[in-house]
């Protein structure tokens, strides 16, 4: 159920380039929020930024009462986010979204992560690790360059599977992270089946998920991004085309969809 | 069902409402996504999602936009069409203890009558609202509500087939607001609401492209609110037919100015996605201003201002 809420900064820590992670008191969100949900964050009081800014969950601490969302400087209302202190007290609208589905017993799991998609696959993979055979877990991992790449200490650390690429070659191996996937899945002819694949990245990255989906008949869930006016389903501001022409709403029939479902343009 | 009557409560078009803020329509789906948030039997009223004959799956994305203090949006008024509107979203919308108002929109004057002759069968609405005025479809909406001879032609026809007082929702998007609120008036409506969205856009000058895949769209939000203002002023002065005043409106005081000028009611719009208890802050600031102004009933405010 969303909820409607004030929360205060438990800490903000620099991750990279433009990059910042934002630590939040909530033992509401920590206790209930499931791996693909996000949160609706108010940014400030005066009416520009205007509107609310989504951030997946990233992560929760049960213990602490507290949660995580990762977030890019990528204009104004993302710019006043990364200069939190703690204590400062920010109101949020959460958990929302439908998140995704966990795998089946026996399935092999692939995470593929491009740039900030990383943000709700580590909640996905905290929850995923102890549960899924290590060697049937595999992250793929991919960024613009080295300093946008998040993690890769840690995920080793987790022992999963890591396949690394940066688009300039600063870093892994240098292309595409959805090349490195398509390569991978190619090499396993016919076991489609035995697959479930979990997926965020930028739009043009999804969109090339959701065409590999559909060629190999992948099981593969893809993470959304959309204007969201409202966040909670109201106003319809945010579509995804889906494959019979009609639409549904990022923020509370997805964010996570069936990549074989959608239209991504 | 309507709790009695207070120091807030209004009354127009023969309909008692228990204050006069409304959350208004295509900001606030068909109630039921704003349930877990707060108690919604507290609102005035809920304007619905504008409801069409057949149901309409909106514009491509993108379909909102953030600018200064504002927003755009192309919606393209999706909705689930008269006959599940009825059968799925009524009957919460009727469980509430708020007077319910569904938003009407059609391609053509025959599509807003047949629309009002379902809704007639059905109980639990207070009024409607004829949308003469969304800006972002080709057919239909502003396009009667642009021109005072189709504005009073669209409302004539509404008028005789509805069984509810009527509202018509007037667009800013004319040379001479007046001029069709004079018309609407002449041809039935009970109450005017004003202002829908402003057309406008924005450009991405990196990919030399429009922001909405629409290409245009309504301005929304605190950025319209002194056009609105002047609007809902001129409309008010002029016309004797209660106004309804929207746009922009984001505390208390926004909604205070409104009053002021001559709005019976106001509705609160885009202000809903930056906070949803919005609505009702406005609703405990009203009371408490009347309170600290010994002001007796909130309708002795609509039309006070000392403009002389």
């Amino acid at each position: 159920m969303i909820s409607q809420f004030t929360s205060s900064v438990v800490s903000n820590q620099k991750l990279g380039e433009k990059i910042f992670k934002l630590t939040l008191s909530s033992p509401y969100i920590s206790k209930r929020a499931k791996p693909g949900n996000f949160v609706h964050i108010k940014v400030g009081s005066t009416y520009s930024p205007l509107l609310r800014r989504a951030f997946s969950v990233h992560n929760v601490d049960k213990q602490k009462g507290s949660f995580e969302v990762l977030l890019k400087v990528v204009g104004r209302g993302t710019g006043i986010l990364s200069e939190k202190s703690p204590g400062d007290i920010l109101d949020l609208l959460g958990p929302i979204g439908k998140g995704f589905s966990l795998p089946q017993e026996g399935k092999t799991v692939m995470l593929v992560a491009g740039g900030m998609g990383i943000a709700p696959l580590w909640f996905l993979l905290n929850n995923l690790i102890g549960k899924t055979d290590k060697e049937k877990l595999l992250f793929f991992s991919g960024a613009k360059t080295e300093k946008e790449l998040l993690y890769c200490e840690n995920l080793k650390d987790l022992g999963a599977n890591l396949m690394v690429t940066t688009d300039d070659g600063s870093f892994g191996t240098k292309g595409l992270i959805t090349d490195l996937f398509l390569k991978e899945i190619k090499g396993r002819k016919n076991d489609s089946s035995k697959l479930m694949v979990y997926s965020c990245g930028p739009p043009e990255m999804l969109k090339r998920m959701s065409e590999i989906s559909k060629g190999y008949d992948l099981s593969c869930q893809i993470s959304l991004e959309g204007n969201m006016a409202c966040g909670v389903g109201a106003c319809w501001g945010c579509p995804v085309k889906l494959e019979n022409g009609w639409y549904k709403r990022v923020c509370v029939d997805g964010p996570v969809f069936d990549a074989r479902e959608v239209v991504l343009e | 069902m309507v709790s009695g009557s207070s120091h807030l409560s209004v009354k127009i078009a023969g309909v008692e409402f228990s204050n006069p803020v409304l959350v208004a329509s295509g900001t606030f789906g068909y109630g039921e996504e704003y349930e877990s948030l707060f108690d919604l039997s507290k609102l005035g009223g809920i304007v619905t999602k504008s409801i069409t004959l057949e149901p309409r799956e909106g514009h491509p994305p993108p379909r909102t936009f953030e600018t200064s203090c504002g927003m755009l949006n192309a919606i393209g008024l999706a909705n689930v069409g008269v006959e599940r509107f009825i059968k799925e979203k009524l009957p919460f919308l009727k469980s509430l203890k708020t007077r319910i108002i569904v938003n009407v929109a059609g391609s053509t004057v025959s599509e807003y009558e047949e629309v009002v002759k379902r809704l007639n069968r059905s109980k639990g609405i207070d009024m409607l609202e004829i949308n003469i005025s969304c800006p972002n479809v080709k057919e239909g909406g502003i396009a009667f509500g642009s021109k005072v001879k189709s504005a009073y032609e669209c409302i004539k026809a509404v008028r005789k087939n509805s069984s509810y007082p009527i509202i018509a929702k007037l667009s800013p998007n004319v040379t001479d607001i007046v001029e069709v609120a004079h018309a609407v008036k002449k041809a039935g409506a009970d109450a005017i609401s004003l202002i829908n969205t402003l057309v406008g856009m924005a450009v991405d000058v990196e990919r030399r492209r429009p922001l909405l895949a629409n290409i245009t769209g309504g301005l929304s939000g605190p950025a319209i609110k002194p056009v609105a203002l002047a609007m809902v002023w001129k409309v008010a002065k002029a016309v004797k037919v209660p106004v309804i005043g929207l746009g922009g409106i984001m505390n208390t005081e926004d909604a205070l100015e409104f009053i002021l000028a001559g709005a019976s009611m106001i509705q609160v719009g885009t202000a809903n996605f930056v906070d949803p208890q919005t609505s009702i802050k406005i609703v405990d600031g009203l009371s408490e201003y009347c309170k600290k102004k010994g002001i007796r009933k909130i309708t002795d405010l609509v039309g006070k201002l000392k403009a002389d």
